[in-house]
């Protein structure tokens, strides 16, 4: 750690020096993030300079000439959300915190004229300049705290990226099972058209009550209520997406391709996955830099607490119409201040922070069993769902019309069975959307990124978020 | 008309996107757009009954060997055998067998029955005044049965109420009934334990005692019916004895038309039928065309002819015998059937909407976008639904009728055939009746109409 810290200096130093050269280093960060990121995941963050990010990416509408499917979603919306931007632009804040910290003390210069109140004597000339030695002597540690927090911005960031590509995966399987959603809506709503053509034909012949077409005719109201709330669904969706991905004008009129895949029919095999998660964990990766830095800052107080405020210079003074000249120094006793104020708020930082390590842990494990658990058990369902439950009520739906075809039973039976028909298939759909986005909490976590929450509730959550906030719940995605 | 090219020319392609849709998420794996259709395979071979198809009538020649020298000639029970005896030291011994059994009610439909000697009705047991009748009956149920003799006079201890008259016969045992038959006439013989489930399943059979001399006018021929009802589902295999009223399959001596064996008879000929009924539940007004018949008899003896007066139709009621008779005059083939409509209907469902008069050219198409196979039925009404070929359930034969000389014959059910002939006793008793030129109702031309002074086109509403 000595040998470490010791090794570290002339870099850090020669970091300090190097005023002027901000935007390198921000180019710098970024590919620092690209390679936390490419240890954990497949990602593919667009190779831009830094410095053209404010400029429209080509590569987007490209994407969007295509219909998406989630993972070009995901390009998109790495490109192209500026809050994903914006995460970016805290690694600057950080470098910046890093390069002052390395700044060396400007040297002070004292001037001084007097003018006697005896006309005939001359005026008196000092002239000092004076440089403050502690700071110098600390401005070493102060940059490597500085640096410290560097990476905690660095894997927060790509934590930011990742959180990204899971909303937008979470999203994008959302909006795909809401226009399926729809579409069987649509059919269902179909079928009670077709119940009030027939009871309406039935009733013009003379062979049903007003009450029968009333009940039907309720029915398809029903039924059109149903299908536009779940049309408003597919827009909220749609425009949960957008913000995502960053569009608006003209390029919001994407279309996706295809619909909510089958579950692989190899089943999925999971083993080793709290060893994983742990290893991968961006939360706990950055909790480990944020103690470095907090340990740092803790050693900056001590040092700062103990070490004498020196100031050293050199002093010429213009006196009776010679020159005299010689060093001069100050000092500042830490007598009765010596930082424990400081020292002891940064301990207790330190401490607290090496409880919430631990609990980030313990909920990285938790965190990780649950996404397999939902993986593993919508797996299953939509499996029963595909094949059994489909099968079946397609069998009976096929019986069903035997039945109506030996005419044992009627229209109205018969297309109340189609509807049961319908339900499962919608059925199958919703599991579907469970099973890919419970996939994609599944990898995310694998990632290194705590996700979703123990328990069904997957709201997708918009808009900007805390960069601040470091308890794993708090941040996690939902 | 053919359901499957009315589909094939009715405009199906877009209606069956809208069921792909729903239906392509579950198939799973590449559904093609004419799997999303359920499947419009041909019906069972064996519900279709083509017209020149006559291999489903029953052609047996009944014998007419006098029962005892000089005595009345043998009863004929169509469909159904006759009980055989074994003499045993001067006494007619039979053994009945009760068990279930596979029966079919006609090409299409069997069901999982409960009967004698796997028939339903049971064999005919047929003896003459003054036999002495052992009859041994073995209990293959899974339950107790008895039976009883409807009608004979007998021994209290013969008489076969379970409980009352002897111990049920439990499963695997065989019991004896000794009778003697003392008066002829017609009778019955069914179970009578746990009746409303034997009964229903098929434990029944008619019982005929001959007088050793005719009563009455000698007859040429001595027919026996025996009606029933039956639930059955399409789809299922087993009559439901559940049922209470609603029944769906109506039968003379277990067989629905057409598989009902006709009674060929000559012209001039004195014909008897005997008709009993065991149906659970219902009465059944017998209906004979082409001939006036007497009432001559009943399970309980023979009307005097001074008591008997002239019919078409007859009402057996539940748990009785008519006995008519009646000379043919007109050579023909005639309609003889039950006259509730229900009763020559197969497996009609009757918790249905009404259809007829419905506009299907507006119903239809807005179905069809859901249901691509989808054809309304019944709007003009419902003969012809029996020759429609879509798939149906298993084992069934709804609203199934029979093939005829000029066309479909829409009755089923409880419907059977008198043919009369000049030459009966050559003639081939599945052949249709050759009628004479101009003796069929056929259509009236231009000129009759003009020289009759007809017009088609008449304004029928009242005027006076």
């Amino acid at each position: 750690m000595r040998t470490e810290r010791t090794t570290r200096i002339p870099v850090v130093l020669a970091l300090a020096l190097a005023v002027g050269c901000v935007s390198h280093s921000r180019r710098e960060d970024v590919d620092a993030v690209r390679a936390v990121l490419a240890t954990r995941t497949e990602l593919d963050l667009v190779d831009r300079d830094p410095d053209t990010w404010q400029q429209e990416e080509p590569h987007v509408r490209e994407l969007l000439a295509q219909p998406l499917d989630a993972e070009r979603a995901v390009r998109i919306a790495l490109a192209n959300n500026r809050d994903l931007r914006a995460a970016m632009y805290e690694l600057g804040i950080a470098r910046g915190a890093l390069v002052q910290a390395g700044l060396l003390p400007n040297p002070t210069l004292e001037a001084e004229v007097r003018f006697p109140e005896d006309q005939v004597e001359p005026p008196q000339y000092d002239v000092g300049i004076a440089i403050d030695i502690t700071a110098l002597i600390l401005a070493p540690i102060r940059a490597e705290a500085a640096a410290a927090r560097i990476d905690v911005v660095r894997y927060r960031t790509a934590g930011a990226v990742l959180d990204l590509a899971y909303r937008v995966r979470l999203a994008f399987f959302r909006y795909q099972a809401s226009v399926q959603h729809l579409e069987l809506m649509q059919t269902a709503q179909e079928s009670y058209a077709a119940s009030v053509t027939a009871a309406r034909a039935l009733h013009e012949a003379g062979n049903v009550r007003d009450l029968d077409v009333s009940i039907e005719e309720a029915a398809l109201e029903q039924a059109r209520i149903d299908t536009a709330r779940a049309e408003l669904e597919l827009y909220d969706d749609r425009e949960r997406l957008n913000v995502l991905m960053g569009l608006y004008g003209h390029e919001v009129s994407w279309e996706i391709a295809g619909r909510l895949a089958d579950p692989p029919s190899e089943p999925l095999v999971l083993d080793e996955l709290e060893p994983r998660a742990i290893e991968t964990s961006l939360e706990l990766a950055w909790t480990r830099a944020e103690l470095e830095a907090i340990g740092r800052s803790l050693g900056l107080a001590r040092a700062e607490g103990l070490v004498p405020d020196i100031a050293v210079g050199f002093h010429a003074e213009y006196d009776e119409e010679r020159w005299e000249y010689g060093p001069e120094m100050a000092i500042t006793f830490p007598f009765f201040s010596q930082g424990q104020g400081t020292v002891l708020s940064r301990e207790a930082e330190l401490e607290s922070l090496r409880e919430r390590y631990v609990a980030l842990a313990v909920a990285v494990r938790a965190s990780v069993r649950a996404a397999r658990n939902r993986a593993l058990t919508t797996e299953l369902l939509a499996h029963r769902y595909r094949e059994v439950l489909i099968p079946a009520r397609t069998r009976v739906f096929e019986q069903t019309l035997r039945q109506y075809n030996a005419m044992q039973i009627d229209v109205f039976r018969l297309l109340q069975a189609k509807r049961e028909q319908i339900d499962a298939a919608r059925g199958y759909i919703e599991a579907l959307r469970e099973y890919w986005q419970a996939r994609a909490t599944l990898d995310q976590v694998l990632a290194g990124r705590v996700a979703g929450t123990i328990g069904p509730d997957v709201e997708i959550e918009i808009g900007a978020r805390t960069r601040e906030s470091g308890g794993p719940t708090a941040s996690s995605p939902h | 008309m053919n359901r499957r090219d009315f589909l094939v020319t009715g405009a199906l392609a877009g209606a069956a996107l809208v069921a792909e849709r729903a239906q392509a998420q579950h198939a799973g794996h590449g559904a093609q757009p004419g799997d999303a259709a359920a499947p419009r395979e041909r019906a069972p071979d064996a519900t279709r009954i083509e017209q020149s198809d006559r291999s489903w009538v029953p052609a047996q020649r009944p014998d007419r060997t006098p029962v005892v020298p000089g005595g009345p000639i043998p009863a004929h029970m169509p469909n159904v055998g006759k009980l055989p005896w074994r003499i045993v030291g001067g006494v007619k011994v039979g053994h009945l067998v009760v068990e279930p059994f596979d029966h079919e009610f006609a090409p299409g439909l069997r069901a999982r029955c409960w009967g004698y000697n796997r028939s339903t009705p049971g064999p005919l047991i047929e003896g003459v005044v003054g036999d002495r009748v052992r009859v041994f009956v073995t209990n293959r149920l899974p339950e107790p049965t008895t039976i009883h003799w409807h009608g004979l006079v007998l021994p209290n201890g013969m008489d076969g109420v379970s409980g009352l008259n002897q111990r049920p016969i439990p499963p695997g045992e065989t019991y004896k009934y000794e009778l003697p038959l003392r008066d002829a006439g017609t009778f019955m013989y069914h179970s009578h334990h746990d009746e409303m489930t034997q009964i229903a399943l098929g434990c029944v059979g008619m019982f005929v005692v001959h007088p050793r001399r005719p009563i009455g006018p000698r007859v040429d021929n001595d027919f026996v019916l025996m009606t029933h009802e039956w639930r059955i589902d399409p789809g299922t295999g087993r009559p439901d004895p559940n049922e209470m009223l609603d029944f769906n399959v109506f039968t003379f001596n277990g067989k629905a038309f057409p598989s009902t064996e006709p009674m060929l008879v000559g012209v001039g000929e004195r014909t008897r039928i005997r008709i009993g009924n065991l149906s659970p539940m219902t009465s059944h007004p017998i209906h004979l065309h082409g001939h006036h018949f007497r009432i001559t008899g009943t399970d309980g003896g023979f009307i005097p002819e001074g008591a008997q007066w002239p019919e078409t139709t007859t009402i057996v009621p539940v748990g009785a015998v008519r006995v008519i008779e009646f000379v043919s005059t007109e050579p023909g083939d005639w309609a003889i059937h039950c006259h509730m409509t229900h009763h020559v209907m197969m497996q009609m469902g009757h918790d249905i909407s009404n259809m007829v008069g419905v506009d299907a050219g507006e119903v239809d198409p807005r179905v069809r976008r859901v249901i691509p196979e989808y054809m309304s039925m019944g709007t003009t009404g419902m003969g012809e639904m029996g020759t429609m070929d879509m798939p149906l359930p298993p084992n069934s034969i709804p609203m199934r009728g029979g093939p005829g000389p000029f066309s479909y014959i829409d009755m089923g059910g409880m419907m059977t055939i008198v043919k009369v002939r000049e030459n009966a006793r050559t003639a081939d008793p599945a052949a249709w009746y050759q009628h004479p030129r101009g003796a069929v109702s056929e259509r009236a031309t231009a000129a009759e109409l003009r020289d009759n002074g007809i017009d088609p086109d008449r304004d029928t509403r009242r005027t006076d």
